[in-house]
């Protein structure tokens, strides 16, 4: 893995990426944490070369197209497991669209899309044709969180914000688990483990004044993006956190996933995630459900 | 099993019979509960789970099974590193009709820890002993517990200059008989330190120095301060532990230690707070903990009282807790024990002060 600035990576893609597109995106992810946590990582560089950028507004394929033919126009480059399909079917062998930028490959992007409001599949593709065939864009159905309250970085390119980020990783597992991650540098780790790890990596990062306001802004998401579930997404928001806690193997998994994330040099224990993740149990999540009961 | 002195509990729940295979059942017949006292391998643990999924495949009606650990020899990590060895093994479909409440000396695991299994944790946390943070501890009673709360009461209303107090006051006050008092009394009037009067009223003539030092060098077997460290990694922030206190305001519990000293005297000689102490009233000697957990799940009970603690709540063994009502906020401790708690953290000088702050004439050496 490679380490990145943060600000360095953020002012390559708004350098890298023509101007007139940048309102259609944000950053989400370990960088946009990283970003964001600047001061708490104390210029510690992001073990990351992925740049997860979310297109905007939801369903918006056209606008994916339309911006992956333009930057391969101009120069951006597909990684090496970004290729084309000869139909749009079956959805799940769709290649992710990644892109290098122009004669470079310190950092990729991969697009995302925000799910229709009406997704109830935790991972939908939508299959998208470029010139050469079709990819695939990936929409996850709590992804839409992100979008919520977003922050803008000195750069003037949107981010994520962590509480959101981490609400919708939490919903993403109501369980632990059985699935592992298949490739890459956390290949075989329990991917439950390395998303809801996020989330008290985020906690730990943020600090527990910081996360008491968390509550507040979750309600708030949740509203407005599940007007109608809000109140049973809230009531089972903690499930899998809670059994992720309980769960001595999956949480060192989750341990070892944020020493090479985000808490990289902090030397964290499992004991202190479980204190971070007990932390958020008492201050946010309980409130959470409480106000949803 | 012991019988099982909780309401709701009796309600939900019935003793098993032979034929359940089980300690006890749902009244409805869906929860089988099996309780089982002092676990001391994982052997043991593995066969316990292995009867609650005989006894959920014998009996069909019963939905869900909930194994509850009573004081288990084994840690709480061995206990959660098994049940995940475990869930890898046994059908996704017993994974979620299976339930565990371990109260270990390290605290309580619910798994999944939902409302209707805390439930059932606070339920047998009546049954186990010793102690944890987020508990009921109930404190040793040493013989002379009685004088000396009577001594702390006198010496309270002497240093506030408040009337004398009847005899049969200070008596409920302490929580004890008439005679006892009275034996408390004779000893004081040995050492000239009490006036009685006609009405059946006493009260303290000086500051009784013997009683004092004998109160300072008994202070942890009389106090039994229950100390906490911040296992976080994080600074240890007393600061922000006071303002969730403050927003908290749990039950019985007052404010002791510099904070209360602060409060007692305006011009209280020291810098920052080393430390949150607190005093909790346990007229029953039995400490209510679970607060704690909610005040911050990283503290964490020590024993090793070389380590510096982030939090110290000594619990109050006596009817009268003599607690300063500060409104909305949290109260105060008496400065009798606000006193001792600057003591105890090496803060003589600034206890002396403190005495003298209320009576000039006392001079501790």
């Amino acid at each position: 893995m490679n380490k990145l600035d943060p600000n360095v990576l953020f002012a390559r893609i708004v350098s890298d990426i023509p101007a007139e597109l940048h309102e259609y995106l944000f950053v989400t992810g370990s960088l946009a944490a990283a970003y964001h946590f600047q001061a708490q990582l104390e210029g510690r560089a992001v073990n990351t070369k992925d740049a997860d950028l979310v297109v905007h507004p939801a369903g918006n394929v056209t606008s994916c197209r339309g911006m992956a033919e333009k930057l391969l126009g101009t120069g951006w480059v597909r990684t090496e497991d970004c290729y084309p399909r000869r139909t749009p079917q079956p959805e799940d062998e769709l290649r992710a669209i990644r892109l290098y930028p122009p004669n470079s490959d310190d950092y990729f992007i991969e697009f995302l899309n925000l799910p229709d409001r009406d997704q109830q599949t935790p991972k939908r593709w939508h299959p998208i044709e470029l010139s050469d065939g079709w990819y695939g864009l990936p929409s996850f159905r709590f992804m839409a969180l992100t979008s919520v309250g977003r922050l803008r970085s000195d750069v003037g390119l949107e981010y994520a914000a962590p509480p959101m980020m981490a609400l919708s990783n939490l919903l993403s597992h109501p369980e632990v688990g059985r699935t592992r991650i298949e490739s890459g540098a956390m290949k075989g780790t329990l991917r439950s483990a390395k998303d809801l790890g996020r989330v008290l990596a985020l906690a730990v990062l943020a600090g527990r004044d910081e996360t008491a306001a968390w509550t507040e802004q979750w309600l708030a998401g949740l509203k407005q993006c599940f007007p109608d579930e809000w109140k049973l997404l809230a009531a089972q928001a903690g499930r899998g956190l809670r059994e992720l806690l309980g769960d001595e193997a999956a949480l060192d998994e989750a341990r070892g996933t944020t020493d090479i994330g985000l808490l990289s040099g902090r030397n964290t224990t499992s004991q202190q995630l479980r204190i971070a993740g007990e932390r958020l149990l008492v201050d946010v999540i309980e409130p959470l459900e409480q106000a949803a009961s | 099993m012991d019988e099982i002195d909780d309401k709701w509990w009796n309600t939900e729940f019935r003793p098993g019979s032979r034929q359940d295979g089980v300690d006890h059942v749902s009244r409805d017949g869906r929860i089988a509960v099996e309780v089982r006292k002092g676990l001391r391998s994982l052997r043991d643990f593995d066969a316990e789970i292995l009867q609650l999924a005989r006894a959920m495949d014998k009996n069909s009606s019963i939905q869900q099974a909930c194994l509850v650990l009573v004081s288990p020899t084994l840690s709480l990590e061995r206990i959660r590193h098994e049940w995940a060895t475990l869930r890898r093994v046994v059908s996704q479909e017993f994974r979620k009709r299976l339930s565990i409440v371990a109260l270990t000396r390290e605290g309580p695991w619910v798994e999944p820890d939902e409302p209707f299994f805390r439930r059932i944790a606070n339920v047998f946390e009546g049954v186990t002993q010793g102690r944890a943070q987020d508990r009921v501890v109930r404190m040793k009673s040493p013989e002379s517990r009685k004088f000396y709360e009577a001594v702390k009461i006198l010496l309270v209303r002497w240093l506030r200059h408040e009337e004398p107090i009847a005899i049969g006051s200070l008596a409920e006050g302490v929580g004890c008989s008439y005679p006892t008092i009275r034996s408390s009394l004779r000893r004081l009037e040995q050492d000239r330190y009490i006036q009685r009067h006609s009405n059946r009223t006493v009260e303290l003539t000086r500051f009784p120095t013997k009683a004092w030092e004998e109160l300072l060098a008994l202070d942890r077997q009389l106090r039994q301060p229950i100390r906490f460290i911040d296992a976080s990694g994080d600074k240890p922030n007393p600061i922000g532990l006071i303002e969730r206190l403050q927003r908290m305001r749990p039950s019985g519990i007052a404010l002791g230690g510099v904070l209360a000293a602060r409060h007692w005297h305006q011009t209280f000689d020291l810098h920052g707070t080393p430390r949150v102490d607190l005093v909790a009233h346990a007229p029953d000697a039995v400490v209510d903990l679970k607060f704690v957990k909610r005040l911050d799940p990283a503290l964490k009970i020590v024993d090793d009282t070389t380590t510096s603690a982030t939090l110290v709540i000594r619990p109050l063994v006596r009817n009268a807790n003599l607690f300063e009502s500060m409104g909305s906020e949290m109260p105060v401790a008496d400065p009798v024990e606000t006193t001792l708690d600057l003591s105890e953290l090496g803060l003589t000088q600034q206890a002396s002060k403190l005495l003298a702050h209320f009576r000039k004439e006392v001079r501790l050496s």
